[in-house]
Order: C-alpha cells, then structure tokens, then sequence
C-alpha cells in the first residue's frame, strides 16, 4: 500500500496499517495531523441545520398518505396519469369543437345552439353537454389508467434508483 | 451493506402521516443544510429538499430497508443535487456566494473571527468538485459513516474513504494557496 492508502486508511480512523505507517513516515505524519485539523475546523465550520414548521408541514401536505391506497404515498406514475388526462381532455375539447357546426365558414362559438345529432350517435344534446360528455369519458380513461398504475406500481421497484437500494 | 432496520419503516411503508411527519422534521434541516453546501443557493436547496422527500415517498414502496433512511434520504438528494449542478446554467453561476448560514452576522470579536475562518473554510469546500464537496460535507457536517456515505455515492466503503482522504488534501492545497502573495 502506498503513502496515500496509508493516510486514507488512517484519516478514516482505521487502526492499524495506516497508523503504524504514520508513526514511522515523518511526511505522512505532518500531513495527517494536518488533515486532521483541516477536519476538525470543517465540523466546527458547519452552519446549523435549521428547522422551517412552515416548510416542513407544505412538505408534508404535498406527500402525505391518501387514505384508502395501498401504501398511502402518492406515487411518480401519478403525473403520467394526470398526462394521460391532460391530453384525453384536449382531445376531448378539440373533438367537441370540430363536431359543431361552422357558422359562415368560420368555426362555431360553444354553448349557442343545439346541435341536432352528434356524430352517427344521434344524441339531441346542447354544446355545452357534449363537451361534459366528452370530459367524462376523458375522466373514465384516465380514471381506469391510474387503476392500472396503481396495480402496476405496487409491485414495481424504486423509480428513483431502478430498484437498488443499498 | 444492510444497517440496522429503522424502527420507523413499516409505520412509514403503511402510510402513517405521523410517522411521516417525523420524518421531515428530523431530516428537513439537514437534507437543507446539505443541498445548500452543494448548491449554493439556499433557495434551490430548499426545492430540492422538498422533491427529496417527495422522491422518497414514491419510492418507498419499492425500498427493501438494505441501506438507512438517511443515507436513502441523502442519495436522494445527492442525485438530484448533482443532475441539477450537471445543468449548464448551473454551472455559469458556479462562481459565488457562500451556502446558507454563511454570512456574518454582527458580533463579538472573537465570534467574528471565528465566523471569518469558518466562512473562509466554506468558501474553500465549494471551490472543490461536487462529488469531492459531496463527501467532505456528508463526513463532516452531516456526521455520516463511510459506510452511509458510501452508500449516498453508489460506491465501495474503500472508495469513499479515499475520496474523502483526497478531498480533504485538495482543500487544504487550495486553502494553503489562497494565504499565499
């Protein structure tokens, strides 16, 4: 082992090999104490932790458990789902504006007329109810993905790490 | 590298909010500290800070107990510490102020200068590269064992206590050659 195995061994508090080594290599000696002190003024140099009630109870509002889900926490696949719903309900929207009718060729204002049937599907309904209509379905799909996830991520390793945790 | 089970996990694991808020009580200040000695900027710790214990819940269900919660909690932090300093505006502003808690504060004179020594000492860690501050940060101000810290690095224990070993040696070429005209 060389000198700076020696002195890594004997600055980690290791006993033994470094230490005798030390006693005897006058150099090793001198920069090992020097490192020393170096560590000691660094421990008396760390600024204090400090403690934030207001900080710590937002962070503990945004993770906290969710009653009733396995595990409690919420959970990374969440965003994807809330994605997942973002773009069903743009979908959603643009599908129900494309459906009205076009009033002297520019596209049609919501929530003025009654459309007459929508699609094939026949329905009589007002603009405004098929576009809740469509944002329903919007919230089932993306209401059945999160199950989905939900199941998936019970069993599923740390996304942060890929599974290793040690 | 399996430590001791912490007490807490199962409460944790079965989504109890109280155990949890333990938790952040007890780490929120350190994780801070720590993110603030890497970063620079306490503001950014603290965002930091907040999506670690985030990153934490959504990982628990997955986490065997094979390390601590608070080297999982600092690796955590770590990663996200050094993907954040890996950005390039970032690294435009490396050049700086000293963490939080570095500035003096009016005192007596001996306080002064103790404060002085002890900033010039902070100014000097965050000169050194991140994983060098990394672990001169996690052994001193954090008070980890090598084997926590080797843990938080993703590294052998024999590899953290050189890394250590070097660091501590860089630092004090850089303070040595600060004093010099």
């Amino acid at each position: 082992m060389n000198h700076e195995g020696y002195m890594a061994r004997a600055l980690a508090g290791e006993a033994g090999e470094g230490k005798d080594h030390s006693a005897s290599c006058a150099s090793c000696r001198e920069e090992l104490e020097a490192l020393r002190s170096l560590e000691q003024a660094l421990v008396e140099a760390a600024p204090p932790a400090l403690g934030n009630d207001i900080w710590e109870a937002r962070v503990v509002a945004m993770a906290r458990p969710i009653p009733g889900r396995s595990g409690g926490y919420p959970k990374a696949s969440v965003r994807w789902s809330s994605l997942a719903a973002s773009f069903l309900l743009a979908a959603a929207l643009a599908a129900g504006l494309r459906l009205l009718p076009a009033q002297n060729g520019h596209p049609a204002q919501l929530a003025e007329t009654s459309i007459p049937a929508v699609g094939s599907l026949g329905w009589d309904v007002s603009r405004e109810n098929a576009t809740l209509a469509l944002l329903q379905v919007a919230e089932a799909v993306a209401g059945e993905v999160q199950e989905e996830e939900d199941g998936e991520a019970d069993g599923a390793e740390s996304p942060v790490f890929g599974g290793e945790n040690g | 590298m399996r430590e001791d089970r912490e007490p807490w996990l199962d409460s944790l694991k079965s989504g109890d909010e109280a155990a949890y808020r333990d938790l952040v009580k007890a780490f929120a200040g350190p994780l801070k500290r720590y993110l603030a000695g890497l970063l620079r900027d306490p503001a950014e710790a603290e965002d930091l800070a907040q999506e670690t214990f985030l990153r934490f819940t959504q990982s628990l269900s997955g986490f065997r107990g094979d390390c601590s919660i608070r080297s999982f909690l600092y690796r955590i932090a770590h990663n996200l510490a050094l993907n954040h300093l890996a950005s390039a505006s970032v690294r435009r502003e490396e050049v700086g102020d000293p963490p939080e808690g570095a500035s003096s504060s009016p005192s007596p004179q001996a306080e002064a200068l103790r404060g002085q020594r002890a900033e010039t000492l902070r100014r000097a860690l965050l000169s050194l590269p991140p994983q060098q501050r990394a672990v001169v940060i996690l052994k001193t101000w954090e008070d980890l064992t090598f084997r926590e810290i080797a843990g938080v690095l993703s590294v052998a224990e024999g590899t953290a206590k050189a890394h250590y070993f070097f660091a501590l040696r860089n630092l004090r070429g850089r303070l040595e050659a600060a004093h010099e005209p």
